[in-house]
């Protein structure tokens, strides 16, 4: 397992190479000039000048060859210093470091909300599959898959906030500011948790070592808690690594509406506006972000179900 | 038969109504999962659910009161009354008429992004998952490319140069989503190959490809069916948001996500107008699920042996 | 030895995430007790107004973010465009001469300190626009000095390259925002943290794109500000600044969109603030294709569509029907004709180009070709979209089969010429006079002309009025250069849209906002 973990850190620098050579084609071959769209945006409905384009073109070297730009982007990456945005000439990655905690703050308690909601409710309904708390879990899983983010945001501010004036609408610092946000994330991620667990736990279930663990007489609640629920939550692994990777790259609308200061409008702002160097920079952020995050829960699929060999079949 | 039914604590028989008691006293022999899909309701709602909605897509120019396109200033935002069951929007169409053929658009976009998704993902998760080695850790990388590329990206990109159309989205879509499947397929792939009937086939001297298509891919149909079913509900708000990007379905037309961008000002003023499209997704998520569910019992093989 | 179930280990991670995110991050409330630090929370008698920002994207101490600084009351320029004329008015300086074609002789305001408490005189604010030209390409380019000179300790020689009849309205643009220079130079970095400028506020605290807190300057050379505090919110999403009203953790919306309007009105303890509209929407046409360089094709279609509809319908009567590029705040002419609507009459022209419906579906064709119209439209500026949906309509009542293309990025895709009509908004009174918006929509290969447009009469027009020293003159230009630019259908005018402000009954002090949104906040806003 050593090895493999091993084998895994060496190849995420190429994949990260990779990944940034992608970034960055993908991004000139968008039309757009940075230049132009950024001048607009700082001043709101002016058409800007041609000497004024040129100018913040010749600043930012945007003529220079595109190879060029990408080896001097690359240069200043392995040092750690993701170049200037366009927009706002600070420093990327001082940038994403300031908003980190913001997004792991959001991700945090709204995959603990999820976790907490959703396993639970899917472990009960496959254990008391068919009766009517099995029902209306599924039924508000069904609800939480099938609204979207940001209608869900509108609605519980326009009730919380704007008609009951429980909890702010916008913000960011006290725990209230992170409530509305982090339950308008979790509802479709308990919706999946809460239907995968339930699969998954019904499979199990039906396995020869679980009813070799009943046979032995076990209570049930060992036979669920220990032995059914460790395999069970594979899947449900993987799903919450893909989701806390996504989280982890910010929830964008939801940051966009309560005014959440993350690392996902950052980037989306930074989409639109063609800031090359932000995009760049957040790109990788996100690339490593899911490499880790990919390994560790491939070592934690390892740890749970110890049949599972890696390499060539028959190993 | 009954026995291992009951093993999972709780679970009894379904009731049955009159009406299904019948249906399964047919004469001839059907299939018994066939038996079993048939007489649980949810699955029956399911399937009903999504046969109204394809049926009503399918029957939108027939159904629809008025042209969903026909922009009359002068109505707009009217409740709903008996020329417009629905009301109109802010510019004055039928939301009856926009609804109906805005199932057109969305369902037909999902599914066939679905169906592509999932053909890439099966294949590669199967492949990657049965042979591992080489080919595992390369196939695997590429998806870690994708899933570590923000999606956002590439769709700016894609309209970028291809175009906004409601094919680059379906492209845009298929090329991404998949990693996310085909690494959640190869795991289960995986816990699969070490199983004993896996053993067993190879013992008698299955080739590999007859193991993988019969054996392996019948037992990860199930929760892949459950998988599907519960992401059509993602594929369409993902096409959603793709739509105020500007990618997707062009205005005029009428499509569920766009119909909820479009109502998103009007929240206070006109709140229906996000009902409508979000009751229609509410409805396809549901009526997919229940389907899913029901599906999941008959596909699944290892369901309700010996 | 009991195995670690992961059922609860999954749920103690998550949990401890958010411990640790919560306590190294979270900043402090109004019931934690004060910590040491650079943030003294407001006691009670201090008033603090919040309001919610979209427009706020770099630090206002740069040349480029001086639309921030200038807005949110921290700087101030040696001019600014005066409320009901939107010329150029004394602001930091009292007044100009003209000494020849290309000098002019600026006359400061005596008393005004900067918010480090340094006098501004001629040295700084030469000091202050040499950083500009030297930190901004586009100030350099604006202003195009040769070279300035002290006279005195208040009086400013200006020499420009170029003959400059309109400088003083220049020296209201953003980028000239007047700052103490040396203390620029001093504090490095700090400085975009904390500028030093004039205004009736100063940074307290900045943290980008998250808020922007200032205090009062008490200093300051006008009237003394009514406010001890401003907190700006960045807030992007206008749904969410409405929302952020109405429940009451804003004082003031900056910029509600128009169905935000309606909500406002009605709601209890909530005002709305808009004044005479500065801006233009209006439509390109791409005069390099085919059917719209047939001056007829191009007036049925500017007379097919039925503006006040538009006005009503779209933008809940928050607008004005657009007879011209300028709006009657920026540029008042007497007598200019606009587009009327006719459907008759555009049929009529249509009809005169050549084009008849031989197959009878409704549309029109020529030479076998049929009259379709491919429209851009960007969701930036959401109006825009259902307007389209409305032209495509009335289009279509004459007979062009019009289709909507929505894109995020306009501009680059304007530029790349692959569209026949492409939806646009624009400010129209940058600077406070109407020769650079001509120059650069109007003429021959204009920056902004994206389709094309040329007119040797407007070019010419536009020339003189770049070199007009009589205000009176350059306007009656600036009008006949309207005239033709409407007459030739350069572009298809479609309404000026209003600047709304959504704020609480307790905002003071705020009853006529400047037409021009770049004067928001000033010493007269208070909080009761």
């Amino acid at each position: 397992m050593r090895d493999y973990a091993a084998r895994r850190l060496l190849t995420l620098p190429l994949l990260l190479l990779g990944i940034s050579i992608v970034s960055f084609t993908l991004l000139n071959l968008a039309p757009g000039d940075p230049a132009y769209i950024i001048l607009k945006q700082q001043s709101p409905g002016e058409a800007p000048s041609r000497e004024a384009v040129l100018a913040l073109r010749q600043e930012l070297h945007l003529d220079d060859p595109a190879p060029l730009r990408y080896g001097r982007w690359l240069v200043g990456a392995v040092q750690g210093d993701l170049g200037e945005s366009y927009r706002s000439s600070t420093p990327i990655s001082k940038e994403l470091w300031r908003r980190f905690p913001a997004t792991v703050m959001l991700t945090g308690v709204s995959l603990a909300l999820a976790v907490f909601i959703g396993i639970p409710l899917g472990i009960t309904s496959a254990v008391w599959r068919g009766s009517l708390l099995d029902g209306l879990s599924r039924l508000l899983a069904l609800i939480g898959a099938s609204v979207p983010s940001y209608v869900l945001a509108l609605l519980l501010i326009l009730l919380f906030a704007v008609k009951l004036h429980l909890l702010p609408a916008i913000g960011y610092g006290s725990p209230k500011h992170v409530l509305l946000p982090a339950i308008a994330l979790a509802a479709g991620t308990s919706a999946q948790l809460m239907r995968l667990t339930r699969a998954t736990m019904l499979e199990v279930v039906r396995q020869d070592y679980v009813r070799t663990a009943r046979a032995k007489g076990l209570p049930e609640r060992v036979v669920i808690g220990r032995h059914a629920l460790r395999n069970a939550l594979l899947p449900v692994v993987t799903v919450l690594g893909v989701n806390l990777g996504h989280l982890l790259g910010g929830a964008v609308i939801v940051e966009t509406i309560f005014g959440w200061p993350g690392v996902g409008k950052y980037a989306v702002d930074a989409i639109f506006l063609r800031d090359y160097p932000v995009i760049q920079g957040f790109v990788l952020y996100m690339a490593l972000i899911f490499l880790l995050a990919n390994l560790i829960m491939d070592l934690a699929y390892r740890w749970l179900d110890p049949r599972l060999h890696f390499g060539k079949q028959g190993s | 038969m009954r026995r291992t039914l009951s093993r999972i604590k709780g679970a009894g028989l379904r009731s049955r109504s009159p009406v299904l008691r019948f249906l399964t006293a047919l004469p001839g022999r059907m299939p018994r999962r066939l038996h079993i899909f048939l007489t649980d309701p949810a699955s029956l709602l399911g399937l009903l659910i999504v046969a109204a909605i394809v049926a009503a897509a399918l029957a939108a120019p027939v159904l629809a009161p008025h042209d969903p396109t026909a922009v009359s200033l002068e109505r707009r935002l009217l409740t709903p009354n008996s020329e417009y069951p629905l009301g109109t929007d802010h510019l004055g169409r039928d939301e009856l008429s926009r609804l109906l053929y805005g199932a057109r658009t969305t369902l037909g976009t999902a599914s066939v992004v679905l169906m592509a998704v999932m053909t890439i993902a099966v294949t590669v998760g199967i492949l990657s998952g049965y042979y591992g080695g080489r080919l595992d850790t390369l196939l695997m990388g590429l998806v870690d490319l994708l899933l570590a590329f923000p999606g956002l990206i590439l769709a700016v990109a894609i309209a970028g140069t291809l175009g906004p159309s409601l094919i680059n989205v379906m492209i845009a879509m298929a090329a991404v989503w998949w990693a996310g499947y085909a690494r959640l397929i190869r795991g289960m792939v995986l816990s699969l190959r070490q199983r004993e009937f896996v053993e067993a086939a190879r013992a008698i001297g299955a080739s590999d490809r007859r193991i993988m298509i019969t054996h392996i891919s019948r037992n990860i149909l199930g929760p892949v069916v459950v998988l599907a079913t519960l992401d059509m509900g993602w594929i369409i708000l993902g096409i959603s948001g793709l739509n105020y990007l500007g990618l997707g379905a062009q205005p005029p037309t009428p499509e569920w996500g766009a119909m909820l961008n479009d109502g998103r000002p009007l929240l206070q003023l006109a709140p229906r107008m996000m009902l409508y499209p979000g009751a229609a997704i509410f409805l396809v998520v549901l009526g997919f699920n229940l389907l899913g569910d029901g599906l999941r019992d008959v596909l699944d093989p290892t369901t309700y042996q010996r | 030895m009991k195995r670690f179930n992961i059922f609860f280990g999954l749920p103690l991670l998550a949990l401890i995430l958010v411990i640790a995110a919560c306590g190294g991050s979270a900043e402090p409330t109004a019931t934690q007790p004060p910590q040491a630090q650079a943030t003294p929370t407001p006691n009670a008698e201090e008033t603090t107004l919040r309001v919610g920002t979209p427009f706020l994207s770099r630090s206002p101490a740069t040349p480029r973010g001086g639309f921030g600084a200038i807005r949110f009351g921290i700087g101030e320029t040696l001019f600014k465009l005066s409320k009901d004329e939107l010329k150029a008015e004394p602001w930091l300086a009292t007044g100009a001469q003209r000494l020849d074609d290309k000098t002019w002789e600026i006359s400061l305001r005596q008393g005004v300190k900067f918010h480090n408490g340094a006098v501004m005189d001629a040295a700084a604010v030469k000091g202050s626009l040499e950083r500009a030209i030297a930190e901004s390409g586009s100030a350099k380019a604006l202003l195009d000095i040769a070279k300035m000179e002290v006279k005195d300790s208040l009086t400013l020689t200006i020499v420009t390259n170029e003959p400059s009849p309109i400088l003083p309205g220049l020296l209201s643009g953003t980028t000239t925002t007047i700052v103490d220079a040396a203390a620029a130079a001093a504090m490095g970095d700090a400085f975009l943290e904390k500028p030093v400028m004039t205004g009736p506020f100063k940074v307290e605290k900045f943290q980008l794109d998250k808020e922007l807190v200032v205090t009062r300057h008490d200093e300051y050379w006008g009237p003394p500000p009514q406010l001890d505090r401003v907190k700006f919110i960045i807030l992007s999403d206008g749904n969410s600044r409405l929302l952020a009203l109405q429940s009451g953790d804003i004082d003031i919306a900056d910029y509600i969109p128009s169905e935000g309007v309606t909500v406002v009105k009605s709601a209890p303890g909530l005002e709305v603030r808009s004044a005479a509209p500065v801006s233009l929407e209006f439509m390109y046409l791409n005069h390099r294709r085919e059917p719209w360089q047939d001056a007829k094709v191009r007036r049925a279609i500017a007379i097919a569509i039925n503006r006040e509809a538009l006005v009503e319908a779209v933008l809940q009567g928050r607008a004005t029907g657009a007879n011209g590029p300028f709006p009657p705040a920026v540029l008042e002419c007497d007598q200019l004709r606009g587009h009327t609507l006719d459907i008759a009459q555009a049929k009529q022209l249509l009809a005169e180009a050549g084009y008849q419906d031989t197959d009878g579906d409704g549309i029109l064709e020529k030479d076998g070709q049929i009259l379709t119209l491919d429209l851009l439209t960007y969701p930036q500026r959401p109006e825009l979209t259902p307007m389209a949906e409305t032209i495509q309509a009335s289009l279509k009542t004459v007979g062009i089969k019009v289709s909507i293309r929505v894109t995020e990025g306009i501009d680059g895709a304007l530029e790349q010429g692959d569209w026949d009509g492409g939806m646009y908004f624009n400010n129209m009174t940058v600077t406070g006079d109407p020769y650079r918006s001509l120059l650069q929509f109007f003429t021959t290969g204009g920056s902004a002309n994206f389709g094309g447009y040329s007119s040797p009469q407007v070019d010419e027009l536009t020339r003189q009025v770049g070199q007009a020293t009589d205000r009176q003159a350059r306007e009656q230009l600036a009008c006949d250069a309207s005239q033709a630019i409407i007459d030739e259908v350069a572009v298809v005018p479609l309404l000026y849209p209003n600047f709304n402000y959504g704020i609480s009954n307790e905002v003071v002090g705020f009853d006529q906002p400047h037409p021009f949104w770049l004067y928001f906040i000033d010493s007269n806003i208070g909080k009761r």
